[in-house]
Formats: C-alpha cells, structure tokens, sequence
C-alpha cells in the first residue's frame, strides 16, 4: 500500500498549504523578533530622548519615536517577548491543568465527568477578561499575575475539548481492543487516547495562544499587565491615545504587531486544522 | 449438556441490562434488555457460531464472554474461573488466554501506532502466558518483544517488514490479519470473533476465513464466532447458537440447526440466507 | 408497459473518469460501456474499488469536483457528460433517482420524514406543500410503511433500518423517474430485512416501467433481482451476461475466482474456500494492462500491454425460450439480453476448463 510520508515529506506538504504556510512565517518572524531583541535591538528600550521625541519614520528610527523618544522599533521588538511568553505560559497552564481534567472525565464517566464539566462550565460563566481584572485588583497588577489570570480561564477550554475529543476515541473499538489486552484504563489514555485528540489540541493551542496575546494586550492597555519599564504593545496603546491628534502613527504600530501576531496564529491553526485532521480520517 | 473435562467457556444464565437516558429529570429510567438468560458451552478446540440480526444481543454476548462488561446477572466460567469474580490484575493476567477479533479493520487499529506496537499490546501487558510459565512482562526484552511480533505477523502471512509500518498503509483485508496476529500472539485457548469478515469483499473473506481454520488446526484454538452469515457460520462451527431480541431461541450441532431447523425465527432467517447468498 | 422510445433508456460510451488526487491523475474508471432499455434491471457486481459506485456516480453526474469525466453518458439521447450543473438538477429526482447504502446519513436527521419526501415534489412539480404532504403518505403507503400515516412526522431517527430504506425508496421513486440507481440499497440491513426490501424495489420498478441499475458486491442479490449482470474490476466491465447465463458458466478468471470464494450453506465444516491469489491493486493505481494480470493464471505477456478489448461470446441464444417475469407470455426479449461478453483473450480455456 502507500507508504507512510516522512517527517520533512509531511513539512514539505504542510508548506503547500496556503493558510498554514502564511501563518507560519508570520510566526516564525515574531519568534525571531522576541529572540532578536534577547541580544540587540535598534536602541535600548529603557533609552528616552525626549529632543527626539514623537519623530516620524526616519532612518534613525524605523518608525519613529514616542512620547517619551523612545524608539518605537526597539519597542515592538522586546514587546514580542512579553506576547510570546504570556501565550506559551497561558496556554502552557490551559493544557497542563485542562489536558489531564479532560481526559479524566473521559476516563471516569459517571460522577467524575460531571463533576469536573460543571466546574468547567462554572468558570466559563465568568467573564475571562473581567475575572483577570478582578484577580490583578486582588493581587495587584504585574505580568505574573495576568498571565496566572489568562491561564487560569485557558483550563476549561482545553478540558471541554478534551473530553469531547476523548468520548470519540474511547468510542473507538482500538480501546476495547486494549481493554481485551489487558491494558488498565489509564494506560489506554496515556498510550492510545492521548495521542489521538493531540491534533486537536494542538490546533486549539494556536487559538488560545492568539486569544492570551490579546487578553494580555487588553489587560496592559488597562495598566493592569506588564508594568513599565517592561515594554508591552498593549500599554503602547494606551499611551498613544493621549497622542492620538499628534502622532497617530503611535497606535498604529502596536496595533498592528498585535492584529499581525494574531492573524499569524490563526492563520497557522487554521492551516493545522487541514493537515493534521484528514490524514487520520481519510485512509480508507 | 455433557459436561466434560475440556470445557473451555460455561456461560450461565447470561443477561445483561442497558439503563435508557432518562425522558425527564425525574422520571424513571427505562431500560433495555440486551441479553436475556442465556446459557451454554464451549468445549476447548471446538468452534461455537453465534447468529442473529442487529438487536439480537450477539455482539453484547461477545463483549461480555470478553469481560469487557459486566453482565447485570449471570456467571462466565473460562477453565472454570468466574472472571468477573477475579480480582483486577488477576483478570488482567488471564487475559492473556482469551482474545478478541473486532468486525471494524479500520476501527480496531490505532491509527498513531506501528503495527509492531499493536501487535505486541497483549505481550507487553501481560504477566503470564497460558501454558503457565509466568513470564514477567520486565523480562520480555524489546527484541523479544519484536521477534514474537514478527512470528506472529508471518503466521498470519503477513511481512516481518510490516511491523514499521502504521495501519493506513495496509488493506482492509491486511488489518484485519493484522489484528488475528494480534490476537494470536499469547496463544489464547478462546479467539472470539465478532463479524471478523463481515467488512471484507468476498475474496478477501475467503482468503481471511481459510487463515481462521489453519490457524485453528495448528494451534488448537476455539472460537466464538458471531455473525450474521450462516454460510460462515456453517463452515467455520461445530455448534450454533440463534439468538433473537437477547434470546437464546435455538442451540445446536451447525448440522441441526442449518438443515434441521426446529424454531421459526431459525427457519426464517435459514430462508432469508439462501435467497440472498447463493 | 415500457414506453418505446428511438433512443436506449440510458447510454453509457467509453466512459473514462479520471481523479485528481496528491499522487497525480489517477484513471478510476477505465472505459465503460452499457445500455439499457426502459423497463430494463442491470445488476453491477463488483469489490471494493472496481470503480462501480463511480460509475452510478457519473451517471448521476454526482463526481466530486477533483473527477474529469470524458466519453458518452446520454439519458433517453440527452447527453448528460456535458451539462450544466443547474441542468442536471432538474433531471436528478425527476427523471433519475439513486437510492444509497446507509439511509440514516442519506436522510436529514433534522427533518421529518414527509418533509423530505415532499422536497422533489415541490422542486421538481411545483407541488404546494398540502398537497406535498398529501402524495408524500401515498408514497409510504406504496412503500408499504407501516402506519404511514402516524409515521410521516417522524425524524430518521425514530425509524429502522429497513423503514428508513422504504422512505429513500419512496423519495427516490417520487416523480417517477425513468431510472432508478440502487447502490448497495439493502448492505446495511439484516438479512430478514434485506429479502422484502429488494422485493419491494421489484415490484415498484416493475409496475413503473423503470430502468434498474442495481448495485452490489452480493452474487446471491443478482440471481433474483436483475435480468442481466456486468462484473468489474479494475475500473472497467469484465464480464457481461444475462444472469441465468453468468450462474451458468464465467468465462473471465476473475469472475470464475469471485463465484468459487463464496462460502454456501452446503459447504462441509473446515472447506477451505478457493482463493483468487494476490490482492487487489493499490486503489485506482491499475497497471497499464489488464487490471487482474498479475492475479491470473491464465495470463499472457499481451495482457500486460494493453486493457485487452471486450469479445462477444458467440453463443446458441435461445432469444424465444426466455419467459417473462410473471411467468406469462413468452416475450420476444431483445437479442443484447442474452448476449455474453467477455474482456479476456483466454475464455475459450476458462470454458474448456469449467
């Protein structure tokens, strides 16, 4: 029969695909700005110069200067660094708490299902955004805690599909067939079920990973997030609104880093949706 | 029933009840009666056919024979161990003398493992094979585990070159001899095979029924064979159970219920076959 | 009771499909030729990828988009290869129906059974819904639905198996096409099941004057149900006969294999069964001759060449001795019936040796 494609025959085929390989190099361009901006960026970020402040785009400066003449460039640089590390940590907490609930809801049925899908729904009906807010008010404003606040909301996105995505496989007769081997029910989830819904939660991974970034930027554009001198597109927002008349190039930067990173993440899980879900479904 | 020293399976008085959602929060549940009341057995090295239509309650027979379920009332006596009595592990470890074949090539397989890890399944989780040597799963090297893997996927006239290959790259005749070398690998006593052909084209059928029979004359095995073709059924079985709605309608040798047929529904479905396979 | 028409009901020319697929342009379908008369069964046997559903497929014009078509398809003279999508609307369900495998995924689950039922009335009689509804009971009384009238609100899921397949039929038969296509129609349901529906099918297509074209991988379905059977493999016709012919004698190896790996009733227990040796080829990827050449054991180096052109058998044709269905009259039936075809240069040996 056909035989099974390589790993970079897979990634050359991945590359095919529109949407995923547009996402993709946006993504790999933002990863590359944040590890960029560990070593050098244009100028220091910590730098104001306020002759030069609210400059246009100039040679010097990519895209000008702020308020305070800080250079804009150097800014989105080390700024990608706070998004990246908010969307890893974030959805770093979504599936490792939401994962294993997920898939011992699967596992368990019965009682512990419930259980855990109503505590899921529970957290669902607060709104994520507000709850963040009302937890960096508790806790007082800072990266680690919007990024605890943004993860903890990521929990029972990644357990609701988890457990969808489990009953599917448990419902398949390769469980059984596990069972009948002798295998207990938690060896048949780590060894058959886990690797089965991982395509879907990778792809949710994008999703969530593009949703924290603009949690995160909302919650800086409120003061609540990363806290100066730590650069953050969302705080660059909200400091360019007091500028919007002068220099309205401001706002435009950040956003666009933001809707572009975003796009990026989409763009990427959209394309994984396609390549990672048909190859198992249609080899007959 | 005679019995005698070889009796290899003694199902006794067999139901199995399945609780329906419930129609509103405070109504009662209602409930279906998959199985209902059924007894027999199966002498080792014996073949046992197990027919009926969809409701009949065959495969639930299958899975609970499998004690893969456990049956709301009743007893499954394997070499005159209840199972479901049996504690976890040492049910786990009797495992390894009964196995199943599944209907579905494409459904039994785990799509993300090489054949050489399905195939192994049972080995790598079992204690003791069946001829009593207790063989510590840990003592099973990964070679071990590969030359029994590869033993078994040429019995079944497979390739040894197979085992690095994932199931989407085999036919649906070759998984499903991919999942008989899966059954077969810690030599079980009882293969029970629910509708193993059924979703095989007639050739390949004939080619996976002709491996079932040598498969049984060398080794010895006994099979619960369910399915809904009595043509199969006739050639693979000695003896033949009718089940109809969770009933045990009618039992007997292949020869008395195919050409002698004593219940309506047997007579029935014998006049439904012939008209169709022929 | 068939109209007589100039034209053969349906007529199918050197039909080639091709699919586009990540592995290149593979050829599904490799030539196909029939014709069928109004009021005329063809049964179409064949396994898995012989390419028989595809061919009800094309006919339907119901390709996916990635399927080239080329070669003749043409309904009652109207050529059917080349017509526009909104064209083939209107035939579909009004003038061809096609009745498929799995009735829960053919019916909307989210739809009552009248309701779809009523939709090729309305779309393709302007029925208004009142009257939709009413033709729509007819319908299921004719399907022999039982408590049709109680049942026509119901949802797919309230129905069984072989119901659900009465209420394909009666969609299917509507409008009271000049063709029905049945592929597989009976392959999801039990046995007891399976024997009244296929009569059901029969007597309809029968008292409507219908062309048939039954699909199935089930020799024993064909001896009762059509008047003539095609055999495929490898995305062409390999054989064809009137069925009393083809249960008689196979002169292709393949079908000669196909009938000796059936296990029947009479069988002692532990019959090996004959096996065709090898296997099907890889889905749709035929070698450049004969399809079975490396499976044969009759084969020659010129099968390998080329797809080897279908033989008419030159046979005694009894044309006279034929009897109608209802066992009336003796019915002068048209010389293609009896014919026997044969894709193989080596019949003459499979005959000698049968």
């Amino acid at each position: 029969m056909s035989s099974a494609p390589s790993f970079s025959g897979r990634v050359q085929q991945a590359f095919k695909h529109r949407s995923f390989a547009a996402g993709a190099v946006i993504v790999t361009l933002l990863v590359f700005s944040a590890a960029l901006s560990l070593f050098w960026t244009p100028y220091p970020v910590a730098d104001i110069d306020i002759p030069n402040k609210l400059a246009t785009a100039s040679a010097q400066h990519w895209f000008g200067t702020d308020s305070l003449g800080r250079d804009i460039a150097s800014l989105l640089l080390v700024g990608s660094q706070n998004s990246l590390l908010v969307g890893f940590i974030a959805v770093g907490i979504g599936l490792g708490f939401g994962v294993p609930l997920g898939l011992l809801a699967s596992a368990q049925r019965g009682w512990v299902e419930e259980v855990v899908m109503r505590v899921a729904d529970f957290t669902f009906a607060f709104p994520a955004l507000l709850s963040a807010i009302l937890l960096t008010a508790i806790y007082g404003p800072g990266l680690v805690v919007s990024i605890t606040a943004i993860g903890i909301f990521n929990i029972p996105v990644f357990a609701r599909i988890t457990r969808g995505a489990a009953n599917a496989i448990w419902s398949r007769d390769f469980t059984l067939a596990a069972k009948a081997a002798g295998k207990t029910k938690w060896a048949i989830t780590w060894e058959h079920v886990l690797p089965n819904v991982a395509s879907v939660l990778i792809v949710q991974a994008t999703v969530q990973f593009a949703i924290a970034i603009l949690a995160e930027a909302a919650l800086s554009y409120l003061g609540l997030g990363t806290q100066p001198p730590n650069p953050s597109w969302g705080r660059m927002l909200n400091e360019a609104q007091s500028q919007m008349f002068q220099a309205p190039m401001l706002a435009v930067y950040p956003g666009m880093a933001i809707a572009l990173a975003v796009l990026g993440l989409n763009l990427m899980g959209d394309g994984l949706r396609d390549l990672l879900d048909p190859r198992l479904s249609r080899t007959r | 029933m005679i019995s005698s020293p070889d009796i290899l399976l003694d199902v006794q008085h067999l139901s199995q009840q399945y609780a329906l959602p419930k129609a509103s929060l405070f109504a009662k549940a209602g409930h279906i009666q998959a199985l209902n009341d059924v007894s027999f057995q199966l002498a080792a090295g014996k073949s046992m056919g197990v027919v009926g239509e969809s409701g009949s309650g065959k495969s639930t027979l299958a899975r609970l024979v499998m004690a893969l379920e456990k049956p709301t009332q009743g007893k499954v006596m394997f070499k005159g161990q209840d199972l479901n009595a049996l504690p976890q592990d040492a049910l786990r470890r009797a495992r390894s003398d009964f196995q199943m074949v599944f209907q579905d090539p494409y459904g039994s397989l785990d799509p993300r493992q090489k054949v050489l890890r399905i195939v192994s399944e049972p080995l790598s989780s079992t204690l003791n094979n069946p001829s009593g040597q207790a063989l510590n799963a840990q003592a099973l090297s990964p070679q071990d585990l590969k030359d029994r893997a590869a033993q078994a996927l040429t019995e079944v006239g497979l390739r040894a070159s197979d085992l690095d290959k994932y199931p989407h790259e085999f036919s649906g005749g070759q998984r499903q001899r991919i999942a008989i070398a899966r059954a077969l690998i810690t030599r079980p006593s009882l293969i029970v095979a629910d509708e193993p052909v059924s979703a095989l084209d007639v050739s390949v059928q004939a080619q996976v029924l002709n491996l079932m029979m040598d498969l049984q004359e060398r080794y010895g095995l006994s099979y619960l064979f369910v399915s809904h073709d009595l043509a199969v059924v006739n050639l693979m079985c000695d003896d033949v159970l009718v089940l109809q709605h969770g009933q045990l309608v009618e039992a007997g040798s292949a020869d008395d219920i195919f050409l002698r047929p004593q219940h309506p529904y047997t007579q029935e479905l014998l006049s439904a076959n012939t008209g169709l396979s022929h | 009771m068939s109209t007589h028409h100039a034209s053969p009901l349906l007529s199918v020319r050197n039909l080639r499909v091709a699919l586009q697929t990540s592995h290149g342009q593979l050829e599904a379908l490799r030539g196909v030729d029939f014709e069928m008369q109004s009021g005329e069964t063809l049964g179409l046997i064949g396994e898995s990828g012989c390419g028989k559903s595809l061919t009800a497929l094309a006919i339907m014009g119901l390709l996916p988009d990635h399927a080239s078509v080329s070669g003749s398809i043409a309904l009652h003279g109207t050529e059917l290869t080349q017509m526009s999508e909104d064209t083939l609307c209107t035939l579909r369900g009004a003038r061809m129906a096609m009745i498929f495998q799995e009735p829960m995924t053919a019916l909307n689950p989210l739809h009552p059974i009248w309701k779809q039922i009523a939709e090729p009335l309305q779309l393709h009689q302007g029925m208004d819904l009142v009257s939709a509804k009413a033709r729509a009971l007819e319908l299921l009384d004719r399907v022999q639905l039982p408590r049709a009238r109680e049942r026509l609100d119901n949802y797919p899921h309230q129905l069984s198996g072989g119901q659900r397949q009465r209420v394909m039929i009666s969609m299917a038969l509507a409008c009271q096409p000049d063709i029905l296509i049945a592929d597989e129609p009976t392959t999801a349901l039990d046995v007891t099941v399976q024997k009244e529906v296929l009569a059901l099918i029969h007597q309809l297509v029968a008292e409507d004057g219908m062309g048939l074209l039954l699909i199935s991988h089930n020799l024993g379905l064909m001896r009762d149900q059509v008047e003539r059977v095609m055999v495929m493999y490898g995305g062409a016709v390999v054989e064809s006969a009137s069925t009393k012919d083809l249960f008689e004698r196979r002169l292709h190896p393949y079908t000669q294999g196909l009938f000796a790996a059936r296990p029947q009733l009479g069988l002692k227990r532990g019959t090996r069964l004959q096996t065709i040796a090898g296997n099907v080829p890889e889905l749709f990827n035929w070698p450049k001759g004969c399809a079975f050449a490396d499976r044969c054991a009759y084969v020659k180096d010129s099968c390998k060449q080329g797809l080897p052109p279908i033989e008419l058998v030159p046979q005694i044709v009894h044309v006279n001795e034929s009897k109608d269905k209802d066992g009336g009259e003796e019915t002068d039936k048209p010389r293609h019936l009896a014919e026997h075809w044969v894709r193989c240069p080596e019949w003459q040996k499979l005959e000698a040796a049968a």
